[in-house]
């Protein structure tokens, strides 16, 4: 019974914070909607028993969101920037696609035949879940996690224009960097 | 050895946090009031008093302010400190002992960054606004080597349940098992509260950064919601690091109490003896120097599992 | 019961205090009392219920002053320190005005009323203020341009000395020196004739070191630098002061993380006197190279720079502090702590 009020609450406020995304005047007020939508669907998430699952996605979305913030608006706005604006553009398409891909999801949910459950779930889903990524998958879990790191990485390279030869001179002799802001370290 | 505590232990949490954190202000006034040539006993009154000053003072409004975030951003503090002190044991009993109370106290911890950013942006001030920017940076330089001190305690534990990590410390604290890990969560408990020398975003040199635009009771719950935090940070430095409620001849609530007070002492007394880290300084060092230094921790302790 | 009047008397003030040009001397008074009552500054208007102006007035700083009382929110009351004497009975009397309950809710009442006849909604531009303008930065990336100006009415900062600053996220772009209310034949506090045993470039040097420190996010060591400051201006004997002040020097001398906050910032080439040289770091260590030989039975200390250095200084302050972040910008404007008092009237030279 309060699991299925807390569901509820969290369904409704999570798709209502999800349409504000679209109707506050705001970039920040935009942003912190789409993190209130992601804190109630971690709140679900708690709901199926998956805490770890839960709790990883509030912590997650938080620290994610923050940094969003941080480029979508130092891009955009001026502080406290509650100039009209519009999350929306080309509203009569985007109304359109939207629809169609919300009634094409709607549809799949009532006609996929959804299969009986087998089995029961396990007393640790943590340990269930560690024991899915690291053991028979060890090897492609760590593979993808070297490979976004290689991403992340390489779009950093790509994305600087400075690089060893501006910071330590044409022979790479200079003992201290030429940094516009230098770090602490002297490197 | 963890129970669960009745429910009105819920209403418990923030009235030990608001006396923990009284108790930091009032050190912390009883030090400046001693630097200052005065008679430290004064500072036992400061905070009460201030509260006083800002309770008559009036609320601003400012042409263009985003209220709605503004006035949620600071009351975001004390409730983020309130809700990740719920897995905190006092003793053997928590108010609640989830399977991933470590995550847990992560996640709300991480709360405090959305809040000052809030705080900042929505006063429709560069003061405000760049001691939001400042808070984030502080919050991307100290999190990964504070997230990798707490896995060496989940990793020495077995579990990310704070009743497990407290149970393994039976024979051995972490403290003295894991001190890398302990000083780095240390660094980043000053870190994660913007206390002390890493309160620059809301320095003196931002004529108050994020707080540079609030006054009376909105300023009141920052000032008092940093505090709890503070000694939220404190206490669960207790359970993850120094043995949780384990200790002599007293109850185990007392030596979580005694030991969490401790902690707090030291906190508040490097606030007053340090000078302000300089975040584009700091950065570098979080980076290169102290996620390595965590990394290399936890593969020690994962050894120390392994062939224990 | 009234509530409002028992909170207030209750709770310990907190004064803003602003520097105008000339007005050094009366600063320290009111810093004294404020020390000695256990009041703290506040860090900007919106923290503060009393605003005490230290120093003779003029007609360009009022404006900026009067725009800071508007920001006060109340309880609030006002105290002008024209000299250091006037002190204490301008502060009680602001702090009387305060506690004046029925004048209070009167001057909260009519706030009220003005800003609501000024409100004027604006469909457009929320508050009615514009939109940031845009511009590349140093990436070459198109960021908002904010307007900042650093002083006069700001704490830990020269008198009178204004720096209006375009920023991007955090970083100074752009800068300009100007002085607030200078003007010619005024006569510097720490300039004048040292008739007490070399105390007095003590003094100044501690002062300059207490400002960086408060600056550089170290109040405690701040605080007890102006205890000792005040000490050592205090004519006649001060018994304890030299030892005091040795431990103060050996504990901020020690600080390797300040050393580490200053060293790179700031940096003046040779052609500069020589106070000025070095990054802050240097003229750090230089400040406490003065103390350290006046705290000891010796030679009296160097005078502190006279008229030119503090004008080479603002010379080459915008150079300075563009492309620096605002924190490292006013690290660089503490370490060079211009006596904004010696230099007399100031006009920025063209082209800077």
């Amino acid at each position: 019974m309060v699991g299925t009020v807390v569901f509820a609450v969290c369904a409704v406020g999570a798709v209502a914070s999800g349409v504000a995304v679209f109707v506050v005047d705001s970039m920040a007020r935009a942003t912190f909607a789409l993190l209130a939508s992601f804190l109630l669907t971690g709140v679900a998430i708690l709901l199926l028993g998956l805490s770890y699952l839960g709790v990883l996605v509030i912590l997650m979305m938080v620290m994610e969101m923050m940094v969003m913030a941080v480029f979508m608006i130092m891009y955009m706005m001026n502080p406290a920037g509650l100039m009209p604006m519009t999350m929306v553009h080309n509203r009569a398409g985007s109304l359109a696609v939207s629809g169609v891909v919300f009634l094409l999801l709607a549809a799949g949910i009532v006609l996929v035949p959804w299969p009986e459950r087998e089995g029961t779930p396990p007393p640790d889903p943590t340990l269930a879940l560690g024991e899915a990524i690291m053991g028979r998958h060890m090897l492609v879990m760590m593979l993808v996690g070297l490979v976004l790191f290689a991403t992340m990485v390489a779009a950093t390279v790509l994305a600087t224009h400075r690089g060893r030869y501006e910071r330590y001179g044409d022979d790479l002799r200079r003992g201290r960097p030429d940094d516009p802001i230098g770090g602490g370290l002297d490197r | 050895m963890s129970g669960v505590a009745p429910p009105w232990a819920v209403l418990l949490v923030p009235a030990l946090l608001i006396v923990l954190g009284y108790g930091a202000a009032a050190g912390t006034a009883a030090l400046r009031a001693r630097a200052a040539g005065a008679a430290p006993v004064s500072g036992l009154t400061a905070p009460a008093r201030e509260s006083a000053r800002l309770l008559v003072q009036r609320r601003r409004t400012i042409p263009g302010t985003d209220t709605l975030l503004w006035r949620l951003g600071g009351a975001l503090v004390p409730v983020a400190a309130v809700l990740a002190a719920l897995v905190i044991p006092l003793g053997s009993t928590a108010v609640s002992d989830p399977s991933v109370g470590v995550v847990w106290f992560n996640a709300m911890e991480v709360v405090v960054w959305a809040a000052l950013w809030m705080l900042g942006w929505g006063a429709n001030s560069v003061w405000g606004l760049v001691g939001g920017y400042r808070f984030l940076i502080q919050g991307l330089s100290y999190e990964l080597p504070h997230m990798f001190a707490l896995t060496a305690a989940a990793l020495g534990a077995g579990s990310l349940r704070v009743g497990d990590v407290v149970a393994a410390q039976e024979q051995v604290w972490f403290a003295v098992l894991m001190p890398a890990a302990f000083v780095v969560y240390l660094v980043s408990a000053l870190a994660m509260a913007f206390w002390g020398p890493f309160g620059t975003p809301v320095g003196r040199d931002l004529a108050g950064g994020v707080a540079a635009e609030l006054s009376g009771v909105d300023l009141l719950v920052l000032r008092a919601g940093r505090y709890v935090f503070l000694a939220a940070v404190a206490a669960m430095a207790v359970p993850l690091f120094l043995g949780g409620g384990a200790g002599p001849l007293l109850p185990g609530w007392v030596w979580t109490l005694v030991k969490t007070a401790g902690v707090l002492a030291l906190l508040v007394w490097l606030g007053h003896r340090l000078p302000a880290v300089r975040m584009d300084r700091f950065t570098e060092v979080g980076w290169v120097v102290l996620v390595p230094v965590t990394l290399l921790q936890v593969l020690a302790v994962a050894v120390y599992v392994l062939v224990r | 019961m009234d509530l409002t009047g028992w909170l207030l008397r209750r709770a310990v003030p907190r004064p803003f205090v602003v520097t105008t040009v000339g007005g050094t001397g009366a600063r320290l008074a009111v810093e004294r009392i404020v020390r000695e009552r256990g009041w703290r500054r506040a860090l900007s208007p919106a923290d503060a219920d009393l605003l005490v102006v230290c120093g003779p007035a003029n007609a360009d700083a009022d404006e900026a002053l009067d725009r800071v009382w508007a920001q006060l929110p109340g309880p609030r009351a006002r105290a002008r320190v024209g000299a250091p004497e006037q002190a204490r009975h301008a502060l009680d009397t602001a702090r009387a005005d305060l506690l004046d309950v029925a004048a209070q809710r009167r001057d909260a009442d009519a706030r009220d009323r003005s800003a609501r006849a000024a409100a004027d909604p604006d469909e457009d531009m929320p508050g009615g203020l514009p939109m940031a303008g845009r511009g590349e930065d140093r990436d070459g990336l198109t960021l908002d341009r904010l307007h900042l100006s650093l002083g006069p009415a700001l704490p830990d900062w020269p008198a009178g000395l204004s720096l209006r600053t375009v920023i991007q996220g955090d970083v100074v772009q752009e800068a300009h020196v100007s002085l607030v209310g200078a003007r010619d034949g005024a006569a510097s506090f720490w300039g004048a004739p040292d008739g007490d045993r070399g105390g007095r470039s003590t003094a100044a040097a501690l002062d300059s070191a207490q400002r960086l420190l408060s600056v550089a996010g170290w109040p405690a060591a701040a605080l007890s630098a102006r205890r000792l400051r005040d000490a050592l201006l205090e004519p006649g004997p001060r018994p304890g002061t030299g030892a005091e002040l040795r431990r103060w020097r050996h504990m901020v001398g020690r600080s390797r993380l300040l050393r580490w906050s200053l060293r790179g910032l700031g940096r003046v080439g040779d052609g500069a006197p020589e106070e000025l040289r070095g990054d802050a770091a240097d003229r750090w260590a230089r400040w406490l190279g003065r103390i350290g030989t006046a705290s000891d039975p010796g030679p009296p200390g160097a005078a502190p720079g006279g008229p030119d250095v503090a004008r080479t200084a603002l010379d080459l302050l915008p150079d300075l502090v563009v492309g620096q972040e605002l924190a490292s910008a006013r690290l660089v404007v503490a370490s060079l702590d211009p006596d904004t008092e010696a230099v007399g009237a100031y006009a920025p030279e063209p082209g800077t």
